[in-house]
């Protein structure tokens, strides 16, 4: 493990891989920073530029973005009581309320350096974590692969709505795309109507942009408003080293808590924030003080989030199911650089996967330095005014789409796939399991069918096995969950009622 | 308004599920004899999805009315216009012609009349993306 580790450090120390975590960090910080802009918007935007890039510059780029992203989200939610990302929606509780208190450097302060202890701590699991379970998982036969794919759906499906029809459409809808193009076994194309261009199947970028960059595009127009925000001057007075050694408790669990919950597929940063704020609130013996400028209240979601962004990791690298809507593009861009997310990634591209552990290490005190040097200048962010912004936006996800095969009917896909985001977001759909639905649709079906080959077409093999019989447990469970609680909830109403 | 759209996506979903499976009654039986025939898959899907519109049609039937929350749908359908017409004249007109009269079209629309930063920030976006593409290996249209 070590020797690896070392590899890693020696595969990240030249200045090529320096200056993507420099230029990923700085990114982030901005793209976190501008309400609206999620880090999956983000790495989405990115991966485009980073054809020419070697598998690992590319990785670490698009990560070093996520995880300052995920902090940069604080900066306008601590100003502004506007969250630039959604991980950031928890802080603007206690963050917010302490900078009309008139210390919005506290405040800054403190979720700098959570946000980089919580990455420190998450990518210790990672470390810790994804290397024994990508050894576990090379033992996978494809009923195991499929029956993992089943349960990652299920889950995600049930964990990304409200409403579990819509969460398992939106992931029918996703595999039912991926079934558009060539038959991997077969040879012949389905769903083509003798169209050329749909005979590799839906290409990824131009449907994740589509997905997640063009319904921001849309977002923001429909819901302009040309009012700019202006920032008042702010004092960026830190917290004093009594205050945060006393943050040392509450950063550790809810980094612990972002942790595990990135590895949940389907959940992400607000739902790690807001439960790792909800836990801080429920333990701390300060809890009146929270939702009041309490450190502890920025502290906790912010070690979270980024906590998340680590684990999110786990089983994208490991088993190759995305842990969250970011490591879903994630997915997508290491597929387009011809890896293929799961536990081969271990065996075959050691100097990748190790370099990626160094470089997310050194990208987290990247992110401390620039920010707690550049407090003021990330907080302009905001000023860029939303007009510019969105034509911008639109322009990015053109070229972004068009430059992956050179055509543009990837172009117009990426709109269908806009189109598509556009009435999932009006209409309470979630957009999260049709992307991740896209990412393990081809491994769903290739192994339910090599399994039913083995096995000589008896679908017994997914039960006989115990690994697979296990997550297929777990994927009833997960897919009647909602209906088990709907059923109690029935019953509450009826008995009260 | 919403559960009208709502019961309108999930006929539509009902119905496209619908013809796409009658789509893969052409679909050729498997070459092996063991494995799958390329209709199996596509079909569980489909079923799956049409059963569960079915359920989203009728749940959204049975819901009180709701209404669309408020958004400005004609800015919104203005904007997506002219960003069609730019795509359809990006082939003609070219990515260096195009692109800047899009953004300086686009920001204008949106109210932002400062032009001292519109159009550099088109023109200067343009050539930035232009080279950079370039210099990777994207061949933009000429």
């Amino acid at each position: 493990m070590f020797q690896n580790l070392l590899l890693g450090l020696n595969v990240v120390t030249n200045w090529n891989v320096l200056s993507a975590i420099v230029v990923g960090i700085i990114l982030g910080y901005f793209v976190g920073a501008f309400p609206g802009l999620n880090p999956s918007t983000g790495v989405a935007l990115l991966v485009p530029f980073t054809f020419g890039m070697t598998p690992l510059i590319a990785l670490v780029m698009l990560c070093s973005l996520y995880t300052a992203a995920e902090y940069g989200g604080s900066i306008t939610a601590i100003l502004i009581n506007t969250p630039g990302t959604a991980g950031a929606a928890a802080t603007v509780l206690d963050g917010y309320p302490l900078a009309q208190k008139g210390f919005p450097g506290k405040a800054l302060g403190t979720s700098i350096i959570a946000s980089t202890a919580g990455g420190l701590i998450g990518t210790t699991f990672l470390i810790a974590f994804s290397v024994p379970l990508a050894n576990f998982a090379l033992r996978f036969s494809p009923a195991e692969y499929f029956s993992l794919s089943l349960f990652g759906l299920t889950i995600i499906a049930t964990l990304s709505s409200n409403n579990w029809i819509k969460g398992f459409i939106a992931a029918g809808i996703g595999l039912l795309l991926k079934c558009i193009g060539t038959d991997p076994f077969a040879s012949y194309d389905r769903f083509c109507f003798g169209n050329l261009w749909l005979f590799g199947g839906i290409p990824f970028i131009p449907a994740i942009l589509g997905l997640f960059a063009l319904t921001e595009f849309f977002s923001i127009v429909e819901n302009f408003n040309p009012v700019q925000e202006k920032l008042k001057k702010f004092s960026t007075k830190m917290p004093d080293l009594e205050e945060i050694l006393g943050l040392f408790r509450i950063i550790s669990i809810s980094s612990v808590i972002g942790t595990f919950i990135g590895m949940l597929p389907g959940a992400g940063g607000t739902v790690a924030s807001f439960v790792a704020y909800n836990e801080a609130k429920r333990f701390s013996p300060q809890r009146e003080e929270f939702g009041k400028g309490c450190l502890h209240g920025v502290a906790a979601p912010e070690s979270a989030n980024n906590a998340m962004v680590s684990g999110s990791l786990v089983p994208l690298l490991s088993l190759g199911i995305p842990g969250s809507a970011t490591a879903a593009v994630l997915a997508s861009a290491l597929m387009i650089h011809g890896l293929q997310p799961g536990p081969l990634l271990f065996v075959q591209n050691k100097d990748i996967i190790y370099g990626l552990f160094v470089g997310l290490i050194l990208g987290n005190f990247v992110m401390l330095a620039l920010g707690l040097i550049g407090a003021k200048l990330w907080a302009k962010v905001v000023m860029v005014p939303r007009a510019v912004l969105a034509p911008l936006l639109f322009a990015i996800c053109v070229i972004g789409a068009y430059s992956v095969n050179n055509s543009m009917f990837d172009v117009w896909i990426m709109i269908f796939f806009g189109v598509i985001g556009y009435v999932f977001r009006k209409f309470d759909f979630p957009i999260v399991p049709v992307i991740i639905a896209l990412v393990l649709g081809y491994l769903t079906e290739t192994s339910f069918r090599r399994a039913l080959i083995f096995s000589n077409g008896s679908p017994l093999i997914f039960f006989t096995r115990p690994i697979s019989l296990i997550l297929i447990i777990l994927a009833g469970v997960t897919f009647f969950a909602p209906f088990i609680r709907e059923y109690k909830d029935n019953r509450k109403k009826i008995n009260s009622g | 308004m919403k559960n009208k759209g709502e019961v309108v996506l999930s006929l539509l979903i009902i119905v496209i599920s619908g013809i796409l499976l009658y789509a893969t009654k052409d679909f050729p039986p498997s070459i092996v004899k063991t494995s799958l025939s390329p209709a199996f898959y596509p079909r569980l899907i489909l079923s799956t999805l049409l059963i569960l519109s079915i359920l989203l049609l009728v749940n959204s039937m049975r819901r009180p009315k709701e209404s669309l929350p408020q958004a400005r749908y004609l800015l919104l359908i203005i904007c997506t216009s002219i960003g069609l017409l730019y795509l359809v004249l990006l082939p003609l007109l070219g990515y260096l012609i195009a692109t800047p009269l899009f953004l300086f079209v686009e920001i204008y629309i949106l109210e932002y009349r400062r032009f001292y930063v519109s159009v550099p920030v088109a023109i200067g976006f343009t050539l930035f993306s232009y080279s950079v593409f370039q210099l990777l290996l994207g061949v933009n249209l000429p």
